[in-house]
């Protein structure tokens, strides 16, 4: 079946497929359309689910804690503020080494109200034990959530997965999707056999006290399993190509760059452009390729030095920032290739909250590093003052040197 | 540049937080206790109110109190309406 859809309501649908048996979630923009679409699929009948409406994202992981606990198949969908009051949660859930999946709308953070496009919110989750996998597609999201529980539930993982799609890009526009049947989504994704469920009849509990001679062992448990997740990402994909169909990479996913002197590196919708910027730069003779990171944890490390290690220049796209070091992907990539190869790796802070990122925009700037006129380390090309700066900065003005709060 | 033998850590396999009821995983915790419920048989009725409300699971139903595990709470005492427990300070033994 093909539709014409949002992201969000794509989202819905792969939830729907990946027969999900408990759904807890608040509504947030830009994610309230996932639970509502799935809201109208269980008011409908499609849905054989329990939806658990609560007053807080940090009760709505609390919730699927306790069903994906029960041995359920179990969802949530968050977005920026929300993601970051579940944060705790977010420990808990992998740290007790539950399957479950949640979507995460790339969304920025406030203050400064803004409910656009940024990957702040799911970076500044990145070292929670989730793996996360970042989509450039409608078709994606809706393969990735099924692909997501089959990777989750895999015994030698055990660890939650969040897939993040860009606010906006993805989420709100609609884009051609092609629905799979419910047999071939049954064929790849068996029922979910979980390796523990809370019995009456055979008491047991997660995440007790635990002392300094026990602890180091459980986080060495997750580490493998997060080691193990490469595996499982990658035979996921693959088997989901055979037995589904659709395929979107693997841990990342690589556009020309077999024959490439250098790269673009980015993730997520402002990937899709950097991959028409590749295009054109290849017409003005610049031989670039890119690579989409796909998984972020999982980090592509293997990938980032087979694929980038012998290039000349590889020139990053960050959607976020850590302030007082520089883009995160940028950190990342850079690590991955220590003491591979001797690629210049630069990188672009931009398109933060929103603010639309375009190839030529891209393609300038790469061309800039190509010609030696980007400055090596995160530079912020995009950033300049509008009329709306110059109203706060005359505001703080008017305050003078008096200051205001006498 | 010389290459440095990678030290893994041991085959540990899969470990979690997960945990069953069993006894005594934090020690004998009725070492932690100052005063000590003792029952006056005489007086109990054998209503079952102390062995509902000890959150230790420490009494059973034939009244019995497993000083091992009591932390002297004295949760009992305070429920029992017939007055047939009482909180007595204990002697330290070494």
């Amino acid at each position: 079946m093909r539709l014409v859809e949002t992201g969000n309501h794509v989202a819905a649908w792969g939830v729907r497929l990946a027969r999900v048996e408990v759904v807890s979630a608040y509504p947030i923009t830009p994610q309230t359309q996932v639970i509502e679409e799935i809201s109208r699929f269980i008011d409908e009948g499609e849905m054989q689910c329990e939806y658990i409406p609560v007053e807080s994202e940090h009760s709505a992981m609390a919730a699927l804690i306790a069903s994906a606990a029960m041995g359920v198949r179990s969802f949530s969908a968050t977005s920026a503020h929300g993601l970051a009051y579940m944060h705790e949660l977010l420990h808990w859930a992998a740290g007790i080494r539950l399957p479950m999946v949640m979507v995460n709308v790339n969304r920025a953070l406030g203050p400064g109200w803004n409910i656009w496009c940024d990957h702040q919110d799911t970076l500044a989750a990145r070292d929670t034990g989730w793996i996360q996998i970042h989509c450039a597609s409608h078709q994606e999201i809706l393969d990735t959530v099924i692909q997501a529980y089959r990777i989750s539930e895999d015994p030698k993982v055990n660890l939650p997965v969040m897939v993040c799609y860009d606010a906006i890009f993805l989420s709100h526009n609609y884009m051609q999707v092609e629905i799979p049947s419910q047999e071939d989504v049954d064929r790849f994704l068996p029922p979910f056999r979980s390796l523990w469920r809370l019995d009456l009849h055979h008491p047991l509990t997660h995440g007790s006290v635990i002392y300094p001679d026990d602890y180091e062992e459980v986080r060495y448990s997750m580490f493998r399993g997060m080691e193990n997740a490469r595996e499982v990402v990658k035979a996921a994909a693959r088997e989901y190509r055979e037995t589904v169909g659709g395929y979107h990479g693997e841990l990342v996913d690589a556009y020309g760059i077999e024959d490439a002197e250098h790269a673009l590196v980015a993730m997520g919708s402002m990937a899709s452009e950097a991959r028409v910027a590749v295009e054109a730069l290849r017409e003005a003779g610049h031989r670039f390729g890119l690579v989409r990171v796909r998984s972020y944890r999982p980090f592509p490390v293997e990938e980032c030095r087979r694929l980038l290690a012998g290039l000349q220049k590889v020139l990053v796209l960050d959607r976020s920032i850590s302030f007082g070091m520089e883009g995160p992907l940028y950190s990342e990539v850079k690590a991955s290739l220590y003491g591979h190869g001797d690629a210049v790796i630069y990188d672009l802070v931009t398109g933060l909250g929103g603010r639309d990122v375009t190839y030529e925009f891209i393609a300038e700037n790469a061309v800039a590093a190509l010609e030696g006129r980007l400055d090596a380390g995160s530079v912020w090309p995009s950033v300049r003052l509008n009329r709306h700066h110059l109203v706060s900065k005359s505001g703080v003005e008017r305050l003078g040197s008096k200051g205001g709060a006498r | 540049m010389p290459k440095r033998k990678k030290k893994e850590a041991e085959e540990i396999g899969f470990v979690t937080t997960l945990s069953v009821p069993s006894e005594g995983s934090a020690g004998l915790t009725g070492s932690w206790r100052v005063f000590i419920p003792v029952l006056d048989g005489e007086r109990c009725n054998k209503c079952l109110l102390c062995w509902i409300y000890c959150p230790e699971a420490c009494i059973n139903k034939d009244i019995r109190i497993n000083y091992d595990y009591c932390k002297g709470c004295g949760i009992c005492a305070e429920e029992c309406p017939r007055g047939a427990i009482s909180m007595v300070k204990e002697e330290k033994k070494q």
